[in-house]
């Protein structure tokens, strides 16, 4: 049995000298990062048409953004633990929604609105299906919803069985003033970033500490008097408006777009997209979004087209990778280099101000390098 | 050997004493137990600087302790179960249960692993839906999912502690305050309760049932016990009438059953209903007003504590004998 005591120098006992400076130091530094962080991504953002020009058009990143868009639907469904299939199935609705409109003759600012509320009733079908279901079996629920929508609903509507812009297809245009690529990025961009502003509200709110509860023990959340159900459909919701409006700019974006191109499949890939980005992850599906969107199109650019059809093979590789050495994916691979840039500094306390413990006192002090505690 | 010994230098005691008032930790009249047998010595007059800290979390730590008993609290039959039964393919998990909890109670239901018991607790709380049989809680059939039977009063804990881990410990407490003022419930054990904020409420209540841990800390990070005790808090939190405690004991070390045994005779004084599962025979003789006996989903005894430990039955079934 032996207790061994440090002396503290005097100036350590000085109640003035605590260990608040260098956290004013690293707060300070947080700052600058974050500050810097802020300019250097909204220069990014604002600048990338023209930063990527030598690469190729615009289209490749308007259609990443568009993707973007999509795997931020898929990756929301992770807040409840679950993930759809139908995600395809709801860009497609949109789409339709937005070909009637705008053959109705109603502007842009009305559309989309509309384009809204009308992914709800699909919205609040798939939700029942998540009452009763969950994990994989949900998700072949979703997928088969999207193959009967597929193969009923917009072969019909559409009535195009061939390839790309099919004689039948019905042509959608684009809003006036963003006809052009780069102008139309400035659209896309602006309605991606408001979405995930809406989507990383939510979870910073009440909301998202219940969808965290939910998916950590939804028996718990229930006995607790929570609705589970609520809560599922509410996201479900979240998610298939994301979708749906996007699906309405990818038939902006393609002018013409036939009833083969709503292949269910597809959403496994979207799928893939969002575990990449780290599921649940606002930001990290943005980035893999645009990313895996954009990128294999402006290496087709680059290559002439002779990269056709390997961008599943890039997609592919990167997955694998991010499997092996970043399961977190892209979202945890930016808090780790966050926590870098950082110099490593940690949390900011929380002790709650109620908190009372007489128990951490020889605990606090060796902490603190003040004093070492041996035990018997 | 003294179990009170100095262990630390005047100068790191000062230290020590600083830190934890700036930390908003209290050093209750000078002198604070570092939780093993040990006692931090520190004096009272350096410490005189500090004294608004220390009187804001004193005056909490007063807070925190149990509320003063009530003379008198009516008893009444407030959960009545009739011939409730379940069964999973061939196997009756529950077969013509029957079972009366009082308010101001300790209902004990045990019996041998398998015999339905967290089963039955289930179906009262409405994660398992039953086959046959009627369930009146509060004078009202208790219908409806697990969601409106929480909102209604019924609060329960799991066999395994079901905290949201990566949640902090009051996050999981407030849920249940939620729900209490949703459900515009008032505590039946502290009605002055209703009138703190969610934070203030969830840190008493945690408190009171002796966790002594930091309240911004994930749940996901406690130790076992302290999981359990959490548990409870968050269940107390929701203003329950009827508490199910499944197996809440397990895992505690003695002092903190003993603990728990009193906070429960307390809860149990102050008029809240409590439903046990346990294993510990001692617990439950020492601490249970009526105990159920389950065996392969069907009662085998039921009475108070001193019929169950001479019924022939149970001994044979579950007790055993002192050979």
């Amino acid at each position: 049995m032996s207790t061994v005591m440090e002396r503290p120098s005097p100036s350590e006992l000085s109640p003035e000298t605590a260990p608040a400076a260098p956290r004013r130091s690293s707060l300070n530094r947080r700052g600058l990062l974050r500050g810097t962080g802020l300019f250097v991504l909204t220069a990014f953002v604002l600048t990338m048409p023209y930063d990527m020009k030598w690469a190729g058009s615009a289209f490749a990143l308007d259609y990443g953004v568009i993707i973007g868009m999509v795997v931020l639907s898929v990756s929301v469904l992770g807040w409840i633990g679950e993930f759809t299939l139908a995600v395809v199935a709801q860009m497609g609705f949109g789409l339709v929604v937005v070909n009637l409109l705008q053959d109705a003759g109603l502007p842009f600012l009305v559309i989309m609105p509309v384009v809204i509320i009308s992914s709800v009733p699909i919205s609040i079908l798939l939700g029942v299906f998540a009452l009763r279901l969950r994990g994989v079996y949900f998700a072949i629920a979703t997928l088969a919803f999207g193959y009967m929508a597929q193969k009923t609903f917009f072969q019909s509507y559409l009535g195009v069985q061939g390839g790309f812009g099919g004689t039948e297809s019905k042509a959608i245009s684009r809003p006036a003033g963003f006809t052009g690529s780069e102008s139309f990025y400035y659209l896309l961009m602006g309605s991606l970033l408001l979405m995930a502003l809406v989507c990383w509200a939510v979870n910073r709110s009440w909301i998202g500490t219940s969808l965290t509860a939910l998916r950590e023990s939804e028996a718990a959340f229930s006995v607790l008097g929570h609705s589970p159900g609520a809560y599922k459909l509410l996201t479900i919701c979240l998610s298939g408006a994301i979708a749906t409006v996007a699906g309405g700019y990818f038939g902006m974006l393609q002018g013409l777009v036939p009833s083969n191109y709503f292949q269910p499949a597809l959403a496994i890939l979207y799928f893939g997209f969002a575990v990449a980005g780290g599921m649940g992850s606002v930001a990290g599906a943005c980035v893999a979004g645009i990313g895996f969107g954009a990128i294999p199109k402006y290496f087709d650019s680059l290559s002439e087209g002779r990269f056709v059809g390997y961008d599943q093979f890039f997609v592919g590789i990167v997955a694998l990778a991010l499997v092996l050495w970043a399961p977190g994916g892209f979202a945890d691979i930016g808090r780790r280099v966050w926590r870098r840039l950082e110099g490593n500094a940690p949390p900011a306390p929380t002790v709650s101000p109620f908190e009372i413990d007489v128990r951490d006192a020889p605990a606090a002090a060796a902490e603190e390098g003040l004093a070492t505690v041996e035990s018997p | 050997m003294s179990a009170r010994r100095e262990i630390f230098s005047p100068e790191a005691r000062e230290r020590a004493a600083r830190l934890m008032a700036e930390r908003g930790r209290a050093v209750r009249k000078g002198n604070g137990r570092n939780g093993h047998g040990r006692t931090l010595l520190l004096d009272p007059e350096k410490l005189a600087r500090f004294e608004p800290a220390r009187e804001r979390v004193a005056s909490q730590l007063t807070e925190g302790g149990l509320p003063v008993r009530r003379s008198h609290v009516e008893k009444r039959e407030i959960l009545t179960v009739e011939d409730l039964a379940i069964h999973f393919g061939g196997v009756h998990a529950l077969d013509g249960v029957n079972l009366t909890a009082r308010t101001a109670e300790i209902a004990g239901v045990i019996g041998p692993n398998g015999a339905g018991k967290t089963t039955f607790f289930n179906c009262l709380s409405g994660l398992l839906t039953p086959d046959r049989g009627q369930i009146t809680f509060d004078g009202h059939a208790l219908n409806g999912s697990p969601a409106t039977r929480g909102r209604h009063g019924l609060g329960r804990t799991f066999q395994t502690p079901r905290l949201f881990g990566s949640l902090s410990v009051l996050d999981n407490l407030t849920f249940g305050c939620r729900t209490a003022d949703a459900a515009r419930r008032d505590y039946v054990f502290d009605p002055a309760l209703r009138r703190l904020s969610h934070a203030e409420r969830g840190t008493r209540l945690a408190r009171m049932v002796g966790f002594r841990g930091e309240l911004g800390a994930p749940a996901g990070s406690l130790p076992f016990g302290d999981l359990r005790t959490v548990e409870l808090a968050r269940a107390l939190c929701g203003a329950p009438s009827l508490l199910m405690l499944d197996e809440p004991a397990s895992g505690l070390d003695v002092g903190q059953a003993e603990d728990f045994v009193e906070l429960l005779r307390s809860l149990s004084d102050l008029g809240l209903s409590i439903l046990l599962i346990e294993h510990d025979m001692s617990l439950v003789m020492g601490i249970c007003d009526h105990i159920t006996v389950l065996d392969f989903g069907q009662v085998i005894a039921e009475g108070p504590p001193s019929e169950i430990q001479r019924n022939e039955a149970v001994i044979e079934a579950y007790l055993g004998r002192a050979d």
